[in-house]
């Protein structure tokens, strides 16, 4: 088991955000978050990453508990997560941010990170913040890949992107997977999420209300509430 | 005159190596060290112990590594428990860790003059109409060297860059692996040593006592306005145009009035930056980059 | 009352005033003033001028010292409230230490290092030495009227300005808020509260110097009551100067020599455990503090 949770339970402002939530990913598993908002996707990921601290439960990466280890740590171990917002250094050049992506393993190599993404190789001695929203996902991506991570978390995938550029993300996934890579990212388009990951969480005020591979949640009940993409 | 506007200025390059650490740490950061006045008057006593037991570099290599220490733990155990929180709280902090360590100065060496007896002290050297002292001339040489030290490991190295990253946003610095509070502890302890640093320069060139730190933070803070966040270079030779005119309108007038002096001439450099402020909202993300 | 009560009571008091006077600027403006001791002297010396050279009678010389005081505000408010954040606050300590400058230099201000010195006894006293009771209820009644000075104008219209200011000072001019006017009328309050403390405790003093009354101690020591005991609000600097008085006593009467070391410390803890003041609950700084307002990058991770 790459990462596991153990009934997670993080408060925000006297109620809890995330409720109770268990959760396994395995190695080379492309698992979607998906839920209305507010259902607590973003807390769940900020968790994980160790930008908030949970009130209950435990999360384990790799057999190890990293519950009480501060988000750098984590990074070290192999846990990397793409933020909402991307959160790009904008002072600093495409090339700078990734080299910084190596910090915890020391090795200053980008090639693997441009064999993935080739898109990137022009664009390495612009500034992170004159990139479009396209250019700056996956400069944000590939930021975290170079870190050498064993689970990546991705917040909001597709937000703000272009049916295209989407495509693109969606493309790359699994090929990241191929590698070895366990995937958990959160999209709200429920019909792309389906259509890409091979299991799903779904989420709904805190709690998990559904679980699987797509195929057995399409008849779900819990789905029935929330919109499916075209 | 001129002499005194020469020697003037070699002295301000102490308050400007220090002013360099202490802009540097405000750009980084978003801190001002308040203890800085303070840290470059132990700098001058570590200087002046050491450098009585063995020598001159001795004590400033002593001065360096206490500046770093404390430097280090002061952000570790004080300034990164106080980001997010209003500035003034870490304002005050500073403020009163300088407060502490003049009392320390105070309580262990009382308030007597202290001088590091050197060879090079009373040396002076006469170029054309200019009558330098030579400790004062060895003693910039070393502060803009320093200058330089620290402009290079901010701005060329990969621990630099990784300290610009993680201030431009901490969180996104922890999330791409930095260790953004040993990064923060290691960016105060460069600053404070810039500090100490100085101090011991300032030992080995003249008198000093225990109550010197808030006069010296001053004309630091001063130097560092006027160049502005993360100017090293330019703080750098705000402190030594400072340190030329405070020598000569000393020269002129009673030194009290050449404190003043130089505090108009920081009025009138906050002037554009007054005008700044009411365009531009506030905060660190507003400042220059590191140069 | 004895001595050692009339003393402590005094110190209380004294607190109080220049406590709400950084409270005005510093809490309700969201202007953190580190130059406050600077109005403090120049009430001092007001007074001390006054009653010596003018041969004016205390109860004139300290209104006047307040309104002299007041004035030096609104001419250092000028340039100075136009910077925002550290600009502000280390330029007011710059000028502080500026007017110290002068103020040194000046020879009627110091008659060569020695200080000034108020007649108080013979046929040249203006005002009789007011003795420990009297300075006691003098500062009694400063301190009142500074409480009620602060909790008037929470509820005027200047009060909801400055919070408007303090908060949000964009938000405050969209919203018709004269923003300049506003932060300079409550500097030169503060000025003049602190001028009242000052003019006072230079009558009790009889010798007044440039260091002594120009100390940058006596601004940190005002905010570190404030902070203690949350800024901003109307009675927190009450507590504040009470925690703080109580504290010095102790301190004076087991370890004077080490004073100010004690006092340092004793911010720095304020500093760290309470930053919000005791009467907010003394929440820990290390404690995580989620979603921070809407500007972004948001720090949630405080750096451990």
């Amino acid at each position: 088991m790459r990462l596991q949770v153990d009934k997670l339970t993080v408060m925000r402002r006297q109620s809890a955000a995330v409720d109770g939530v268990d959760m396994q990913i395995d190695a080379a598993e492309l698992v979607a978050l998906v839920g209305p908002n507010g259902a607590g996707k973003t807390t769940l990921l900020r968790t994980l990453a160790g930008l908030m601290s949970p009130q209950q439960g435990s999360i384990t990466l790799l057999g190890t508990d990293i519950t009480g280890l501060a988000p750098e740590a984590r990074v070290k171990r192999g846990l990397a997560y793409v933020p909402e917002g991307r959160r790009l250094f904008g002072a600093l050049t495409v090339a700078e941010n990734l080299e910084l992506g190596c910090w915890c393993h020391g090795e200053r190599d980008l090639g693997r990170v441009l064999d993935l993404l080739p898109e990137l190789a022009p664009l390495l001695e612009r500034p992170a913040a004159s990139l479009s929203t396209a250019e700056a996902q996956l400069c944000a991506v590939a930021r975290a890949i170079a870190a050498n991570p064993v689970v990546l978390l991705i917040d909001e995938i597709s937000l703000g992107l272009s049916p295209a550029a989407a495509g693109r993300l969606f493309s790359l996934l699994p090929e990241l997977v191929s590698t070895g890579v366990a995937i958990l990212f959160v999209e709200q388009d429920v019909g792309r999420a389906l259509s890409v990951a091979d299991r799903l969480y779904a989420l709904d005020r805190g709690r998990v209300v559904a679980a699987g591979a797509p195929g057995e949640l399409l008849v779900h009940q819990a789905f029935r509430g929330f919109e499916l993409g075209d | 005159m001129s002499s005194a506007l020469a020697n003037g200025a070699l002295s301000g390059g102490l308050i400007g190596l220090a002013a360099a650490g202490f802009t540097a740490l405000w750009r980084l950061t978003g801190v001002l060290n308040l203890a800085q006045g303070a840290l470059m008057v132990l700098g001058a006593y570590a200087t002046w112990v050491v450098a009585a037991a063995l020598d001159a570099p001795a004590g400033l290599l002593a001065a360096l590594l206490i500046g770093a220490l404390i430097g280090y733990v002061l952000q570790r155990g004080l300034l990164n428990l106080l980001l997010g929180h209003p500035g003034y709280l870490a304002l005050a902090g500073t403020f009163s860790v300088g407060l502490a360590l003049d009392s320390l100065a105070t309580l262990l060496f009382a308030n007597d003059y202290r001088v590091v007896p050197s060879a090079i002290t009373s040396t002076v050297i006469t170029i054309g109409p200019l009558h330098l002292l030579a400790a004062g001339l060895v003693a910039f040489c070393c502060a803009t060297l320093g200058t330089g030290a620290l402009a290079y490991l901010l701005s060329q190295t990969h621990f630099g860059l990784a300290l610009r990253a993680a201030s431009i946003d901490r969180d996104a610095g922890r999330l791409t692996g930095l260790p953004v509070p040993a990064l923060f502890g290691v960016a105060a302890a460069l600053s404070a040593a810039a500090a100490t640093f100085a101090g011991g320069l300032l030992s080995l060139t003249g008198p000093f006592t225990a109550t010197d730190g808030n006069q010296l933070l001053v004309l630091i803070a001063a130097a560092a306005m006027i160049g502005g966040a993360g100017r090293l270079w330019r703080a750098f030779a705000a402190g030594v145009v400072l340190g030329g005119i405070q020598a000569t309108v000393g020269y002129l007038a009673p030194a009290a009035l050449a404190d003043a002096a130089a505090i108009v001439i920081l009025l009138v450099a906050l002037a554009p930056r007054a005008l700044e402020a009411r365009t531009a909202s506030d905060g660190a993300s507003g400042l220059g980059g590191l140069s | 009352m004895s001595g050692f009560l009339n003393s402590t009571l005094t110190a209380l008091f004294l607190y109080i005033v220049v406590a709400q006077s950084w409270n005005l600027i510093g809490g309700m403006a969201g202007y953190a003033s580190f130059g406050q001791v600077a109005f403090y002297g120049v009430g001092g010396y007001a007074v001390a001028l006054l009653m010596l050279d003018a041969s004016l009678s205390f109860w004139v010389a300290l209104p006047l010292a307040a309104v002299v005081a007041g004035a030096y505000g609104l001419l250092l408010g000028l340039p100075l409230l136009r910077l925002r954040g550290e600009y502000f606050a280390v330029a007011t300590l710059v000028a502080a230490a500026a007017t110290q400058a002068l103020a040194s230099w000046q020879p009627a201000f110091t008659s060569q290092g020695a200080g000034l010195t108020i007649t108080t006894v013979g046929t040249r006293q203006t005002t009789p030495y007011l003795g420990a009771g009297g300075f006691t209820l003098l500062f009694a009644g400063l301190a009142l009227l500074s409480v009620c000075l602060v909790a008037a104008l929470t509820h005027t219209r200047l009060g909801y300005a400055l919070r408007v200011v303090r908060d949000d000072e964009r938000l405050a001019r969209a919203v018709g808020v004269r923003a300049g006017a506003t932060k300079l009328t409550a500097f030169a309050l503060s000025a003049a509260l602190a001028g009242l403390a000052g003019g006072a405790s230079a009558f009790r003093l009889v010798t007044v110097t440039p260091g002594q009354m120009f100390d940058p101690t006596i601004t940190v020591l005002t905010i570190a009551m404030v902070v203690l005991g949350g800024a901003g609000t109307v009675l927190g600097p009450v507590v504040g100067a009470i925690v703080l008085t109580a504290l010095t006593t102790a301190v004076d009467a087991v370890l004077p020599a080490s004073r100010d070391l004690v006092l340092a410390l004793v911010i720095l803890a304020a500093v760290v455990f309470v930053p919000r003041g005791i009467g907010r609950g003394g929440q820990r700084v290390r404690l995580p503090a989620y979603l921070r307002g809407p500007r972004p990058p948001q720090h949630t991770t405080l750096l451990r």
